[in-house]
């Protein structure tokens, strides 16, 4: 593997760039009783901010100074403070027979009957999920007492869909993208998805923004394949990735133990559990792009194959999915931009989509288009009118000779299913409002009229614009 | 221009009957009028000759203005032609031949308007529409009316392609022509417009379009050249405009109007339904359920205990954690 030296400003390594993200670098073993042969490296000379002299363009009297006696906000300290989810209030009420999503109802004819009702999630779903970071601060989670979520039409759909690649035995595969509006529930639907999956004991795994692997804030390094063009391992989040899916997935990967012979890096035995293989990505960056490839390569050994125990179908979901639709952010040697399906981790994402890579065990691959901070990709959006065109039997709108599409997208998006989300039945919107209701937060009884006024409001029921205008507003 | 006519036409009067009264011969009148337009151009009535004239025209007042309309030229008396320098008051002034020459004109036009524009009427004839297959081009000149202008120049023209059809024109050929013409085609219109301004005239850059549309049209027909099959028609120029009409499922007919109403009936009865079954959610009532369920919750003893007021001297102890109730925890 080449050096993690960033070529882009090669005064600086990549580990001090993100020193967060290396879990434990020991410099010396920690219960040595050797003294360490090297000399102490030399103490840097502490950086003393020069005071300059002037203290800015505002009149500076001796009255209006300012005492700052706290401390200025850490790095990164702001970010976490607006990245955090909360998932409980306890203000709120708690809703009186709120039922769980639990392998009881986890049935099409069940679900069906739950429709236009909110269903909670239960405290190991949560506890996946929340390890997934499929909960995203937007999403009003923070207004009730637990997580819950309104089962709609889609949900049901969806789990229709886990059910046939399920009765598959392992040679069905669903590949989605999911669209729409704005606010419309595209992160929601994918979040039931990847609950509904866990129940399923399916083994989940969800990229919470694919913005972070595109805007060149987490390293990578070219890796040349062999005959083939350079592509780029972003290790960094891929250890980031692994430490998701280990904590979200620790039941699964803990009983099923490596089968086949592979370079494993590090003291790992043969028959070791896939846990022990994860851990050794997630305790080393420069590791975790390898074990990433290892743990596919278990993980999709058909199950009749393996020697470690049957292998569960695989959920693989990615939030944000225009954002590896186009050029990222990242430059080459020749300080030209990378497009995303080059960078490895993406690449993966996009085989899988396009039914290049195969699930020999099944599953499904699910993406979502992202609307609050859309990244403009003009052959997405084509690919997607004209996939839905094509499974509604109707006439596709052509690929325009004069414009420029990118043949990666097209190559990719090619057979892919979409779902476009709309909004919300009056039914639903009706189940929403009353758990708001139930749950003290909207005040007013919850009557037909004031159900179509929200409905209506929210552009034809969508749920984030209904959120808003009944909950989150206030006047 | 009422005011001034009426003066002037008095003064000729007066002059008439001067005319008819006098023996002034025209020899004189002609030379005074050399001598006059060679000192004064433009006299008009000057007030030395007035007390000699004002008991005179009076009689003549009357006279008919037409009579002498023919013949004022020659008709311009002077009394006095020995008088140099002298003005004499009952000539007319250039700028009064002017003002009445006016007069004449608009006359002139108004018997034509009265008399002779009626019979237009009579050469009137329908209009017909141009055949588009014998004349498939429309000019458009531009004129600024005898002004200079850099624009008058300029010639447009616009023609409708699949009007060339008459013109031995195949569809293939077509489509290349349409091709061929890049920007200047509308593809929603199907029409291709062109315009010129680079030579001097407008005749040139008529003929230049003329020209070019011939060579265009040989181009299109030529079978030895290439025949642009591959290449898609380019629209890139045009912005199509969406024609929005109104959705024929939106019009409120009859029967749509029963439908709704029978919607509306049915959500009605439904949520009477709902109230008489006490199914509405509130959210008041939720929190008032809520509180009365905490108030009927029994409090902890620790917590009773706490809220007991104590005496004042074992409130310290209480405080440092002392008390028997304390020691419990």
């Amino acid at each position: 593997m080449a050096s993690l030296a960033c070529p882009r400003c090669l005064r600086r390594s990549l580990q001090d760039l993100e020193t967060t993200a290396t879990a434990i670098r020991p410099q010396r073993a920690a219960f040595s009783t050797s003294p360490s042969l090297s000399a102490n490296p030399p103490k840097k000379k502490a950086v003393v901010a020069k005071p300059s002299t002037r203290q800015g363009s505002a009149l500076r009297l001796t009255k209006n100074t300012r005492a700052t006696n706290t401390r200025p906000p850490a790095v990164g300290e702001r970010k976490e403070l607006r990245k955090k989810v909360v998932l409980s209030n306890t203000n709120a009420l708690e809703v009186l027979g709120l039922n769980d999503l639990s392998k009881e109802n986890l049935s099409s004819d069940a679900l069906h009957a739950l429709e236009a009702k909110v269903m909670g999630f239960g405290d190991t779903s949560v506890d996946r999920l929340r390890a997934l970071k499929a909960f995203k601060p937007t999403q009003g989670w923070n207004l009730f007492r637990r997580p819950a979520s309104l089962v709609r039409k889609e949900t049901t759909h969806l789990l229709g869909d886990i059910e046939w690649v399920e009765a598959g035995q392992g040679s069905r595969t669903v590949r989605k993208v999911l669209y729409g509006e704005r606010g419309s529930g595209k992160s929601v639907l994918q979040l039931q998805a990847l609950a509904m999956a866990s129940l399923k004991g399916w083994f989940v795994i969800h990229i919470p923004e694919a913005m972070d692997l595109t805007i060149a804030h987490t390293s990578y390094q070219p890796v040349t394949t062999p005959g083939g063009p350079t592509r780029y391992a972003q290790a960094h989040f891929a250890c980031k990735l692994l430490r998701n899916i280990r904590d979200a997935n620790n039941h699964l990967l803990s009983n099923l133990r490596i089968s086949g012979e592979h370079d494993i890096p590090g003291q790992l035995k043969p028959g070791a559990s896939l846990l022990g293989l994860v851990d050794v990505g997630v305790k080393e960056p420069a590791r975790a792009w390898p074990v990433w490839q290892i743990l596919w390569e278990e993980l999709t050994l058909p199950s009749a194959q393996s020697k470690g125990g049957p292998r569960p179908p695989i959920m693989f979901t990615m939030d944000g999915i225009d954002h590896i639709m186009r050029l990222s952010a990242y430059l080459n040697a020749e300080a030209q931009p990378i497009h995303a399906h080059d960078l490895l981790l993406p690449r993966h994402f996009i085989e899988l989509l396009s039914g290049r890579e195969t699930l020999p065990n099944g599953g499904m691959v699910l993406g979502a288009v992202s609307e609050s901070n859309r990244a403009a990709s003009h052959t997405l959006d084509h690919a997607l009118a004209r996939n839905e065109a094509i499974q509604n039997e109707l006439t596709p709108p052509a690929w325009d000779p004069w414009v420029k599409y990118d043949k990666n997208v097209q190559d990719a998006m090619e057979g892919v299913g979409v779902q476009r989300l709309q909004g919300l039945s009056k039914e639903e919107a009706r189940g929403i409002m009353e758990y708001y209701a139930r749950s003290g937060l909207i005040r007013k009884a919850v009557t037909s009229g004031l159900i179509s006024e929200a409905w209506t409001l929210a552009g034809g029921g969508i749920i984030g614009e209904i959120e808003k205008g009944t909950v989150k507003a206030r006047v | 221009m009422a005011a001034p006519l009426k003066r002037i036409c008095c003064q000729a009067a007066r002059q008439v009957s001067i005319y008819r009264s006098s023996s002034t011969t025209r020899q004189f009148a002609e030379s005074r009028q050399c001598q006059h337009t060679t000192s004064r151009t433009f006299t008009s009535t000057s007030t030395a000759a007035l007390p000699r004239r004002r008991g005179e025209p009076q009689n003549n007042r009357r006279q008919d203005e037409e009579a002498f309309s023919e013949k004022e030229h020659e008709e311009v008396l002077e009394d006095e032609p020995d008088i140099d320098g002298l003005i004499n008051e009952s000539e007319i002034s250039s700028t009064g031949y002017a003002e009445l020459e006016q007069h004449r004109e608009l006359r002139e036009m108004v018997r034509l308007a009265a008399w002779e524009m009626p019979l237009l009427s009579s050469l009137s004839r329908e209009y017909e529409q141009p055949d588009p297959a014998r004349h498939p081009l429309r000019w458009r000149y531009t004129t600024y009316f005898g002004e200079a202008h850099p624009a008058s120049r300029k010639v447009v023209v616009e023609y409708k392609v699949s009007d060339l059809a008459h013109q031995g024109l195949e569809e293939k050929h077509l489509d290349k022509l349409r091709k061929l013409v890049g920007a200047r085609y509308n593809p929603e219109t199907d029409v291709v417009k062109m315009s010129c301004e680079s030579f001097e005239t407008q005749a040139q850059n008529k003929r230049f379009l003329g020209d070019t549309i011939e060579k265009l049209i040989a181009e299109a027909k030529d079978p030895n050249a290439d025949s642009f099959e591959d290449i898609p028609l380019d629209t890139r120029h045009h912005k199509f405009k969406p024609n929005y009409k109104f959705p024929e499922e939106w019009k409120l007919t009859q029967e749509r109007r029963a439908e709704l109403e029978a919607q509306r009936r049915a959500l009605l009865l439904e949520e009477g339904q709902r109230v008489e079954e006490n199914r509405i959610v509130s959210g008041m009532a939720a929190i008032e359920a809520e509180r009365q369920l905490r108030l009927k919750q029994v409090e902890e003893p620790i917590m009773a205990e706490a809220r007991q007021p104590l005496p004042r001297g074992k409130q310290g102890r209480k405080e440092m954690g002392q008390t028997a109730g304390a020691q419990r925890l």
